[in-house]
């Protein structure tokens, strides 16, 4: 409801103003992607494509009206459909600018939370040579979107130019996690990031850290229920079949847990080489949760209307399980195996060559070839996709 | 040594040449009106989104030519350091993150002219063989 609210506001905001007779001015971007695994012994679970070729996965059209109110103030809506969630229309971003000088830009609204460096301008094909950017850090984070301020910041330091970016917020939806689709909810979510570019290099730090609450305790509760026979789980405490209290949930449950991402990145475009590293880990304080550490590195090279790109991607964690701490081994039992649930589907490496061929204004082609191996089973596959970007 | 100079200034007058038969030259210009100061490091700034102002302090209104034309392609590459595509690509990301807006395009090099000539704010670039006296020129590429 509150997504759905702002987003009319801001529309009929901007009809207002239309009707006030000032430029609504709209663009868009798209990707239209087909891929699948060559194959059928095994369907890396981070592509989520299979043998069947699939043009709805990593599909998106998003429109973008913007509208000048005055010299300091804007306001901008866009509307993207994601054929992931079927092509259901949502405002991914909604939001008013202010122009408090030159360097200086407030927004306030709904934005892409910038995560890593290229977060918010990751659903923009065109803008990059990859078919996605490297799903090792891009793909599937828990909230991408938030509701709150950003605070932007830009100014040279001799040749280069420093970007400063601060934002606060919170956000509330539904999360896609090891257990299906579960109601999240994230608050005090602040995030500073800082950018430095050169003529031919750049450099990036990012942090983000929020209060995370994920619907999942009830879930949690039945699956230890189920596995352990006589076992009971009241008000977070567990109790074994003689109803001793032998472990409290709260170390597993993620709630008003604190959730901080730490990233890096460093780009190089010299004369037509192109070279891209960035290196992100995360964890969930208190939980069920993981160390994650996810990187890409890449190396490409220009050639008139084509870009050639080699990417190296990876995906693990640092069990430590310290959330398993009961005085009880089953249940111990229990809670290693929650995280390697959880967590262990996730951990990847995968190798590809990812080309771009600019067709004509405003259209790129995408062809990606990546040999992805899922290390819990150390079984790999190649993934194929094509694509056509486009902006306008 | 003299065949080798021979040689050079023989390389060197060909790759003049085929540049000048390839690309024709392009010039930044500005209304008559602006008394500004503006050099190479400026423009590029300009058009690519991060100076947002002259250094009068008046906001500048960035145009551009369609990409088709001949005069784009030659102005993105030596004054930018990027093609139509990287140009493009360079301002979406930009255009969809509330950092900017993308320069307005004008149809040809007479729009831009007139443009110009009717916007004290504006600085755009056209084919230097068409320029007019009722433009000034800051910058030839």
């Amino acid at each position: 409801m509150k997504k759905t609210s702002l987003a009319l506001a801001l529309g009929l905001l901007m009809l207002n103003n239309a009707a006030q007779a000032a430029d609504i001015n709209f663009s868009g971007y798209g990707s239209i992607r087909a891929g699948l695994v060559l194959g059928d012994d095994h369907f890396p679970r981070n592509f989520n494509y299979d043998d069947k070729i699939d043009f709805k996965e990593e599909s998106v059209f998003a429109l973008q009206a913007k509208t000048q109110i005055n010299d300091d103030w804007s306001a901008t809506i866009i509307l993207q459909a994601r054929g992931q969630y079927d092509f259901k229309l949502e405002a991914r971003w909604a939001y008013l600018n202010y122009e408090l000088t030159d360097e200086t830009t407030l927004t306030v609204g709904r934005f892409a939370l910038p995560y890593f460096r290229n977060s918010d301008t990751q659903d923009i094909g065109y803008a990059h040579n990859y078919s996605v950017m490297p799903r090792s850090v891009y793909r599937g984070q828990a909230f991408d979107v938030i509701e709150g301020i950003r605070l932007m910041h830009s100014t040279f330091i001799g040749d280069g130019d420093i970007t400063i970016k601060g934002s606060y917020g919170s956000f509330s939806g539904s999360t896609i996690t090891g257990l299906g689709e579960v109601y999240s909810d994230a608050n005090n979510i602040m995030q500073l990031s800082l950018e430095y570019s050169y003529d031919w290099f750049s450099i990036y730090f990012g942090a983000l850290n929020a209060e995370l609450y994920l619907d999942i305790n009830n879930q949690l509760d039945a699956a230890l229920m189920n596995s352990l026979p006589g076992y009971t789980v009241n008000e977070g405490t567990v109790y074994t079949p003689g109803n001793l209290a032998v472990y409290d949930m709260s170390a597993t449950y993620v709630e008003e847990d604190s959730t901080t991402y730490l990233s890096t990145g460093f780009t190089i475009d010299y004369q037509q080489w192109l070279f891209n590293a960035e290196y992100a880990t995360y964890k969930i304080d208190d939980s069920f949760s993981e160390q994650n550490k996810s990187m890409y590195v890449s190396l490409g090279y220009r050639f008139d209307k084509t870009v050639v790109t080699l990417v190296h991607e990876d995906v693990s964690y640092n069990f430590e399980y310290e959330n398993v701490s009961s005085s009880d081994p089953y249940v111990n039992a229990f809670l290693t195996a929650t995280n390697n649930t959880f967590l262990k589907p996730n951990e990847y490496d995968a190798q590809g060559i990812h080309i771009r061929y600019d067709a004509s204004e405003g259209i790129a082609y995408k062809f990606e070839y990546t040999y992805a191996t899922d290390k819990l089973e150390g079984e790999g596959a190649s993934v194929v996709t094509f694509g056509i970007d486009y902006v306008f | 040594m003299k065949l080798l100079k021979k040689i050079c200034i023989l390389s060197f007058s060909m790759i003049s040449f085929i540049s000048f038969i390839s690309f024709a030259e392009v010039s930044v210009i500005v209304n008559k009106g602006n008394t500004d100061v503006i050099n190479t490091k400026l423009i590029k700034r300009i058009y690519l989104g991060k100076v947002k102002s002259f250094p009068s302090g008046t906001k500048v209104n960035v145009l551009t030519l369609k990409d088709d034309v001949s005069a784009t392609t030659v102005f993105r590459k030596s004054a930018l350091k990027k093609s139509n595509s990287q140009f493009q690509s360079y301002w979406s990301k930009l255009a969809f993150t509330g950092k900017g807006t993308p320069p307005k395009k004008m149809a040809n090099n007479d729009d831009m002219i007139n443009a110009i000539k009717s916007d004290v704010t504006a600085i755009g670039f056209v084919d230097s063989a068409v320029v007019t006296t009722d433009v000034k020129v800051v910058a030839r590429y």
